[in-house]
């Protein structure tokens, strides 16, 4: 998957976020009404999407959409 | 919040005694060993399920964290399917609170019909919408939590509950 289509994908995931709010460079805890269920909700799309686990420590580890699409490159090619 | 006055005592206990009856459920957050926050249920009916939920983490350092998110998910289970107690959950929000929007939109919650233009707005959760948006959030805290996704209810049989909790609290 290319990192257009993870942000596509991802966009989706969260309700009523419109089409291009996401850039590869976005830090995604500054998106409007970030919550822990934001947070939730990017671990569950992993899940789902690359049969990736991630913990608690991997998010934090991470700041933009690019870092969590590195993080899953990473962790697809262990 | 829609109410921010400042209240005395005897406000607070008779708000304590309008609430302290079977249809209205306030949990203490206890999240890392800290009790960090508040979440409730309170008005419910048969007929209608809960008429209003909601949350509120005072600890600073636990608002970012998922002790929000995971006592939500705790709540929600406990009354769809732990309990059975209902089909449909309610929410007041200000429509100046985007997180809190967000937060529950993320859920599942929808906006009833006619809210539009109010300030304090009821969303609306069925239990259909939640099965739809919480799975893949209980199965993610599952793997977070590295739990095996069951609910534990421990507590005090007690008249103040409805038959139904008692019910769970004895088995």
């Amino acid at each position: 998957m290319s990192i257009n289509e993870f942000i596509q994908k991802l966009e989706a995931e969260f309700e009523d976020m419109p089409q291009g709010t996401l850039k590869a460079e976005t830090d995604y805890r500054s998106i409007k009404g970030w919550s822990s269920m934001h947070a939730l909700i990017i671990i569950a799309f992993i899940d789902i999407n690359f049969n990736i686990t991630l913990s608690g420590a991997d998010l934090k580890s991470t700041q933009t959409v690019q870092d969590l699409y590195n993080l899953v490159q990473q962790k697809k090619s262990a | 919040m829609d109410y921010r006055e400042y209240i005395t005592p005897q406000m607070q206990q008779k708000w304590f005694e309008s609430v302290n009856n079977k249809f209205n459920y306030y949990f203490i957050i206890e999240f890392e060993g800290k009790q960090v926050g508040l979440i409730n249920a309170k008005n419910f009916s048969y007929e209608n399920g809960f008429g209003e939920g909601g949350i509120f983490i005072w600890d600073n350092d636990y608002i970012n964290s998922f002790a929000a998110v995971f006592s939500t998910l705790c709540l929600l289970n406990f009354v769809f399917f732990k309990v059975k107690l209902c089909k449909l959950s309610h929410a007041r929000i200000l429509n100046d609170n985007d997180r809190a929007i967000h937060y529950n939109q993320l859920t599942g919650y929808k906006l009833v019909a006619g809210q539009e233009g109010i300030y304090n707005q009821l969303y609306e959760l069925s239990i259909e919408d939640y099965i739809k948006n919480g799975s893949k959030l209980n199965k993610a805290a599952e793997q977070l939590n590295n739990g095996d996704g069951e609910l534990i209810c421990t507590g005090t049989i007690s008249e103040n509950n409805l038959d139904e909790i008692n019910n769970v609290l004895k088995n």
